[in-house]
């Protein structure tokens, strides 16, 4: 089963997918983890080239990622970049997830499946 | 009818627009705003072209003075794409009307359309939220796109919000 949790910075996304679906710390470790934590901070420092692929291989994974893209387009090519493909990956694991749930101040909103 | 879509960057309100165009409208016009300076724009606007292949669209530009825009005939569905192009246009551009009378500008503009279909699908942008302070004609941009946004929502027939793709009922029936 795949998870997209979104929400902006500091919402209790990974409380709350620690809480829903059974988590510890352990489970966001390493490269088979059952789950991610703060996917745009990993887009930001690796080149992603092909957003397809990239979505693909978090299949069946708990997703936890920062809704940045609702601010005034940076200037910087680079900050501009990293918001738009980080929007296009989450539309792109959006389509095949299961669930995306959209976390404001802790409280979920299933906007795509339920638990 | 008149039917608003808002998002963030990339988050699919392009692709959920044009779905909702093509569910309602046969004879259709996409109505380019964005000015096609600087490599950023060119991918962009090669994105949307792309997006739009084989979905039977017309084609047009209109970067300001939507008032004054004249179709070549009458159409079932117009989409106009997007409102944050628009108004930056009419703010910054040399062509633009200016900040103070931007708003009412494109209200008219947008009046000026309805008549010439029985759709009008318009994009928007949610650029709201990062909590930055920037320089005051940037705020002002802010400022008036907030507003329009605002008068738009409660004119129109259906508001959606695009989240990674996902559309988010804000105002009017489920029309999908």
């Amino acid at each position: 089963m795949t998870v997209l949790i979104i929400g902006g910075a500091y919402q209790g996304k990974k409380e709350l997918a620690k809480k829903l679906f059974n988590l510890d710390d352990n489970d966001f470790i390493g490269r088979d983890s059952k789950a991610v934590y703060n996917l745009h901070e990993y887009i930001k420092t690796n080149n992603i080239t092909d957003v397809s692929n990239f979505a693909n291989s978090l299949k069946d994974k708990i997703i936890i990622c920062n809704e940045i893209g609702c601010g005034v387009i940076p200037l910087d090519k680079k900050l501009d970049d990293w918001r738009e493909i980080t929007g296009r990956v989450c539309c792109e694991i959006a389509s095949f997830a299961d669930i995306v749930i959209r976390v404001i101040a802790g409280v979920p909103q299933f906007i795509k499946g339920r638990i | 009818m008149k039917i608003i879509i808002t998002g963030g960057s990339a988050s699919g309100k392009s692709a959920n627009a044009e779905k909702i165009i093509c569910k309602y409208a046969k004879n259709k016009l996409y109505l380019a705003t964005m000015q096609p300076f600087g490599q950023a724009a060119q991918k962009r606007i090669e994105r949307h072209l792309n997006l739009r292949q084989g979905k039977d669209f017309d084609t047009e530009e209109c970067f300001t003075n939507l008032a004054d825009f004249r179709p070549k005939k009458q159409y079932d569905g117009i989409l106009l794409e997007c409102i944050s192009n628009l108004l930056a246009n009419e703010m910054f551009s040399p062509d633009g009307i200016g900040f103070d009378n931007a708003i009412n500008h494109i209200l008219q503009g947008i009046n000026n359309l309805e008549k010439y279909c029985k759709v009008l699908v318009i994009v928007t942008s949610e650029i709201f939220s990062d909590g930055e302070t920037y320089p005051y004609e940037t705020m002002q941009y802010c400022k008036l796109l907030g507003q329009i946004n605002q008068i738009l929502f409660n004119l129109s027939d259906m508001a959606v919000e695009s989240v990674c793709g996902i559309l988010l009922q804000h105002k009017g029936d489920n029309l999908l």
